[in-house]
C-alpha cells in the first residue's frame, strides 16, 4: 500500500480504488486551485485536468502553493502538473493552459466525473456551472475573500444560484494564505465525498466561514426551481 | 411586523446589528435595510451594496422583495476570489 497507507481506515481499500479510477476537472491553479491540487494527488485520485491560462505573478506569491520566485512568468498549469509528478508519479495529471470560456468549457469538461471550481470571477464560474450541469457532472464550488470563505455542491438536477456569483463584486477586500488554504480543504472533503459516494457533501447548503471571527456557518441553499 | 436579519457581510454593513426588528408591514428588503441604517444612525455606501446578495428565508431575493411577517432575512455578500 506504501504512499496511500495512511489515507486508511478513513478511506477504505474499495474507496481508494474509486479515486484512483475518477476523473477531476480543477478550474484554477491559483490560490485554491493550488492547494486543492496537492490534496487530490497525495490522497490518490487517479486522472486529474488541471486548467488555467494564467502565468505566475509577484502578487501570487502572498498565497498561491504553486508559486514561487524561480516560477514567476511560468504557466500555472503546467506547474501544477510538474508539481503532481514529483508528489505522485502514479496520478496523472494534465494541464490545460487556457481560461474557460463558452466556447471551450464543453471540451474541457467532457469525460470529468466531478469539477472543481478553483476560479476568480463570477462569470467564468457561471460557465462553468453551466456546462457541468448540461454534461451530468456534479461541481465542487469555492470562493474566498479577505478572511471569509464559502463552499458548496452543485448537482446537475441543481438551479444554479448566479445570484451569487454575477453581477458587481464590490471592493476587493484581498485574497489570504490561510483561507484560501481553509476553502481548499473543505472543496477538496467534498470533493472525494462525491467521488467515493459516503458522507454528507454541502448539497443544498452552503458553509460559510469567517477565519477573523472564527465563525463556521452552514446556510440553508435552495436550489430548486 | 417582525423580521430578522443575519449580516454575514459585517466588514461592509459598518455597525447594523444582526437581530430582530419590528418594521412597517409591506416593507421590502429594501425598506429594512433603510430602516436598519437609520436604526444605527448609519448611511451605507452605494459601492458596498454592489457585492451584497439577499436571501429571504431561504431563496435568493432583491431589494424590492416584499417581506411578510417573521421573515428571515440574510445579507451576504459575493465571494469571488480564487
Amino acid at each position: 500500500m506504501g504512499r496511500y497507507e495512511r489515507n486508511h481506515p478513513a478511506i477504505s481499500e474499495n474507496e481508494q480504488e474509486k479515486l484512483q479510477k475518477s476523473r477531476v476537472f480543477v478550474a484554477g491553479c491559483g490560490g485554491l486551485g493550488g492547494y486543492i491540487l496537492e490534496f487530490l494527488v497525495r490522497i490518490g485520485v487517479g486522472h486529474i485536468t488541471a486548467c488555467d491560462g494564467d502565468t505566475f505573478a509577484p502578487s501570487n506569491l502572498n498565497r498561491q502553493l504553486l508559486s514561487a520566485v524561480p516560477l514567476l512568468g511560468v504557466s500555472k498549469a503546467k506547474t501544477a502538473a510538474m508539481r503532481a509528478a514529483d508528489v505522485n508519479p502514479e496520478v496523472e495529471v494534465s494541464a490545460r493552459e487556457c481560461f474557460i470560456t463558452e466556447e471551450n468549457a464543453a471540451e474541457l469538461i467532457s469525460g470529468h466525473d466531478l469539477v472543481i471550481d478553483a476560479l476568480d470571477n463570477g462569470n467564468a464560474r457561471h460557465i462553468l456551472a453551466k456546462e457541468a450541469k448540461k454534461q451530468g457532472i456534479p461541481m465542487v464550488s469555492g470562493g474566498i475573500s479577505g478572511w471569509a470563505g464559502r463552499v458548496f455542491v452543485l448537482m446537475p438536477e441543481d438551479e444554479i444560484p448566479d445570484y451569487l456569483w454575477l453581477g458587481p463584486a464590490g471592493t476587493m477586500r484581498g485574497n489570504l494564505g490561510f483561507t484560501a488554504a481553509c476553502c481548499a480543504s473543505v472543496q477538496a472533503a467534498e470533493a472525494v465525498k462525491v467521488l467515493i459516494g459516503r458522507g454528507e457533501i454541502l448539497h443544498g447548503r452552503m458553509l460559510e466561514f469567517d477565519l477573523k471571527t472564527s465563525e463556521f456557518e452552514d446556510i440553508p441553499l435552495d436550489l430548486t426551481k | 411586523m417582525l423580521a430578522k436579519v443575519k449580516f454575514h457581510c459585517k466588514e461592509i454593513v459598518g455597525s447594523l446589528q444582526n437581530g430582530e426588528y419590528d418594521i412597517p408591514e409591506g416593507s421590502t428588503v429594501k425598506d429594512f435595510m433603510d430602516f436598519l441604517q437609520q436604526q444605527a444612525g448609519e448611511i451605507i455606501p452605494a459601492e458596498n451594496f454592489d457585492s451584497m446578495v439577499y436571501m429571504v428565508n431561504g431563496k435568493p431575493a432583491q431589494e424590492d422583495t416584499l417581506l411578510t411577517e417573521g421573515a428571515f432575512m440574510r445579507v451576504l455578500y459575493k465571494i469571488l476570489g480564487g
